[in-house]
């Protein structure tokens, strides 16, 4: 196995990289010269690593100084190297309890600052220590987290050499772990994998030990030859660089090989070998071995003292390695790793738990949320389309309210154009009575004259009686129609809604309307007075009209041309001569028209534009309704398809064309 | 006597003529008839000193019967004719206008012709 001591990863110049191939010298020098810290603390680094394996006891001194100056500057990284040199030292004198601590601290320090070579190098070293002590399954769960490691490193660091030589490392010692446990195939994958990056990158303190365990792997598959050629390379490969251990390592290998072969005397002289080179280095692990193979060679030839002599030198190493305090510190330290591993993983298991608790507190809470808005959505449109229901109802309320006070309005206009009529229908229909009554009356004297002449023969005066007595009773029909169509007319007109259209003469509708305007205006104020003329065209067709609503019309135009000459009459002088022209026509596009003309007070253009809004009037308020003309206006182009049409000039005159098409 | 007739009813014409049957052909009242007080003042420009009594509707289109008697009593003093009105709305304001204006009598429609004879009686004599 193999340990790994100085990864270049902290604050490491390429001076003190290639400080650690070269003579104790050298690394003094770099020492002496260290002017900063930094240089300091690689330089004390190097020179533990260089005495590990042979002075352990100098490397502790120097991990130590170089702990102590990672800890004043707090630099996390160079005390986890110290800690591995500490570990690495510990380790080679066998001080196993020790080594473990410092190898979990290390490990621990790389593992707060997610330092993945770091972490790969403390577990290999572990795995190596496990190997040392021929705990070779235990060694496989780290290596192979000491592999991961390694790897995870190298992909964010590739075709680093220190990154291959850390990856080289742990392949070995896994290649090693797997021979111990004889699974060949596995180790012999693992070292073809190192082996190559470990010539590629002249790694020679790795060489030595990759080709001893080729040759292990060569003689558990029994090619003794191949393996006892590795074995020569290892022991030369190691000799070459001055390590002792895996020297010592490789000639109790070849020893065994050549006991295999019945070369009791190589077999012998290669485990003494073995035995000295590891003595020399306090090597206590390859001592113990070592001594257990000469003892069992001096046990088969029966020489007593050497096997003794060997018995108690390996019973001495093992004392040092397994002392029962130390036995029992070591199962300690296992499970108190074996308990921190357990306490991360129950960490990370309930952190993991935490986490899932939070999410799904998290997407409660979302969801809630979400129920919240849409439930305060729903809520809103609910309140919304209440109150838009409220809203609706309210208007068609006022709707049907506005509607209701329309038809009212409409007839209370129809009601207030009957009153202005009332005057002039007594007055039109007085007319006719009168003329009744007195043609009756004077029919009757003319009846009792007649007799009288008959009985005095006087045939010629009898008959001219006669002819008299006959145009009164024309005259008394006459009037009596007349009266019968005022009141007929006054009945349609007070009737509300519309009656189906007739055939009308409109020339005659409109001479009736006129007088009643005419009278009814008279009758309220007899101070006034205009000049009548009436134009009525000769051969108009009749038209199909509703003749109360034409009447109502014309009724309406006449009132305000009178109004307009009675306003005008009270502002102007004597000189002024009220006019209203009534004209009767047939329009070009056919039918029949009138125009309606006074000369009057006009009305401004601002005024003009507003006369057939509904409710517009220039009238003092309570005097007009305002709903005249636009009732007009609905009459004449909605009921008949005809057209209105004004033309007025302010303070002279107002002209209102209506034409009814046929 | 003659006795103008004005009135925007034509129909009144037959009427008087017929009530005055006997003294139109006893020759004691002739009668003349004009439609409008325009038509009127037209007649009275040639006429007027044949005339001895106006007869006058006051409600006629154009020209009412008040302008009328104000007009004759402007234009023809010597001998000033009688001017008597005839109106249907027999009420204060008319009475008063027309009394105000000059008017000789005033007599309200449906006329009474007997009373109408009665006057003119007291008018000869």
């Amino acid at each position: 196995m193999k340990k790994i001591c100085f990864v270049f990863l902290f604050l490491i110049t390429v001076a003190a990289a290639q400080a650690q191939h070269k003579t104790t010298d050298s690394l003094y020098i770099a020492l002496s010269k260290a002017n900063t810290d930094t240089t300091r603390l690689n330089a004390l680094i190097a020179l533990s690593k260089y005495y590990y394996l042979a002075y352990p006891d100098s490397a502790i001194i120097f991990g130590q100084q170089a702990y102590e100056l990672a800890d004043k500057h707090n630099w996390v990284a160079g005390k986890s190297l110290s800690f591995n040199e500490l570990a690495n030292a510990y380790a080679t004198l066998g001080d196993y309890v020790k080594a473990m601590q410092f190898y979990l601290r290390s490990l621990r320090i790389s593992e707060s600052i997610n330092d993945y070579s770091g972490m790969a190098r403390a577990n290999n070293n572990i795995g190596a220590t496990a190997i040392e002590k021929s705990d070779n399954k235990g060694a496989l769960p780290y290596l192979r987290a000491a592999v991961r490691q390694s790897h995870i490193y190298l992909l964010s660091h590739p075709g680093l050499p220190s990154g291959e030589h850390l990856d080289a490392i742990i392949q070995e010692n896994l290649g090693e772990a797997f021979i111990n446990i004889n699974q060949i195939d596995s180790a012999s994958y693992y070292l073809a994998l190192c082996y190559p990056t470990a010539l590629k990158n002249k790694i020679t303190d790795l060489i030595g030990v990759i080709q001893r365990d080729l040759g292990e792997v060569q003689l558990a598959n029994g090619n003794k030859d191949a393996a006892l050629k590795y074995f020569r390379e290892a022991a030369s490969s190691s000799a070459a660089i001055g390590d002792m251990e895996d020297l010592s390592i490789a000639y109790l290998s070849m020893s065994k090989l050549y006991h295999t072969n019945k070369l009791q005397d190589s077999a012998e002289y290669y485990a003494k070998k073995a035995f000295e080179f590891a003595a020399a280095g306090k090597f206590q692990q390859d001592v113990l071995n070592a001594g257990q193979v000469l003892y069992s060679y001096y046990d088969e030839d029966n020489n007593i003292p050497l096997a003794y002599k060997y018995f108690k030198l390996t019973t001495a190493a093992k004392d040092s390695l397994y002392s029962q305090d130390k036995v029992k510190q070591l199962l300690t330290i296992d499970f108190d790793e074996k308990q921190r591993q357990d306490d991360i993983a129950a960490a990370q298991m309930q952190y993991r738990d935490t986490v899932r608790t939070y999410l799904f507190i998290l997407g409660l809470v979302i969801l809630l949320l979400l129920v919240l808005v849409f439930w305060r959505n729903s809520k809103q449109r609910q309140r919304a389309n209440k109150l838009l229901q409220n809203q609706k109802e309210d208007l068609q309320g006022a709707l049907s309210q506005l509607q209701l006070t329309q038809a009212q309005l409409i007839q209370s206009e129809k009601m207030a154009s009957l009153g202005e009529l009332t005057a002039g229908i007594a007055h039109e229909i007085q007319n006719p009575l009168n003329f009744i009554n007195n043609f009756s009356e004077v029919t009757i004297e003319l009846s009792i004259e007649m007799k009288e002449e008959l009985k005095s023969g006087n045939t010629d005066e009898v008959i001219s009686i006669a002819d008299d007595i006959e145009l009164n009773l024309e005259k008394i029909i006459h009037h009596g129609r007349r009266a019968d169509g005022i009141v007929k007319g006054m009945l349609q007109h007070s009737r509300s809604g519309s009656t189906t259209k007739e055939l009308t003469d409109l020339n005659k509708l409109t001479d009736e309307y006129l007088r009643l305007a005419y009278h009814g205006l008279r009758a309220k104020d007899k101070s006034f007075n205009t000049e009548l003329e009436t134009n009525y065209g000769a051969g108009l067709p009749q038209v199909s009209v509703l003749p109360q609503d034409i009447g109502r019309v014309l009724l309406n135009l006449f009132t305000n041309a009178f109004y307009a000459v009675q306003q005008k009459q009270k502002t102007a002088g004597d000189d002024y001569k009220p006019i209203v022209t009534i004209t009767t026509f047939a329009p070009s596009s056919g039918g029949w028209g009138v125009t309606v003309k006074d000369n009057g007070t006009g009305m401004p253009d601002s005024i003009k534009d507003k006369i057939m809004q509904p409710f517009f009037t220039t009238k003092p308020t309570g005097q007009g309704t305002g709903l005249g003309l636009s009732l007009s206006y609905d009459i004449v182009v909605k009921s008949h398809g005809g057209e209105i049409k004004v033309e007025t000039k302010d303070g002279e005159y107002t002209t209102f064309t209506i034409t009814i098409p046929v | 006597m003659k006795i103008l007739v004005v009135d925007d009813e034509a129909d009144v014409q037959p009427l008087f003529l017929q009530r005055f049957r006997k003294e139109i052909r006893n020759h004691e009242i002739e009668f003349d008839f004009a439609l409008s007080g325009e038509e009127a003042l037209t007649y009275l420009k040639d006429k007027h000193s044949e005339v001895v009594l106006i007869l006058s509707d006051i409600n006629m289109p154009g020209m009412s019967g008040i302008d009328l008697l104000t007009r004759i009593r402007h234009d023809y003093d010597a001998p000033p004719p009688v001017v008597m009105m005839i109106t249907a709305y027999g009420d204060e304001e008319n009475h008063r206008q027309a009394m105000q204006n000059g008017a000789n009598d005033f007599l309200t429609k449906p006329l009474d012709f007997n009373l109408l004879k009665e006057k003119l009686k007291t008018l000869i004599e």
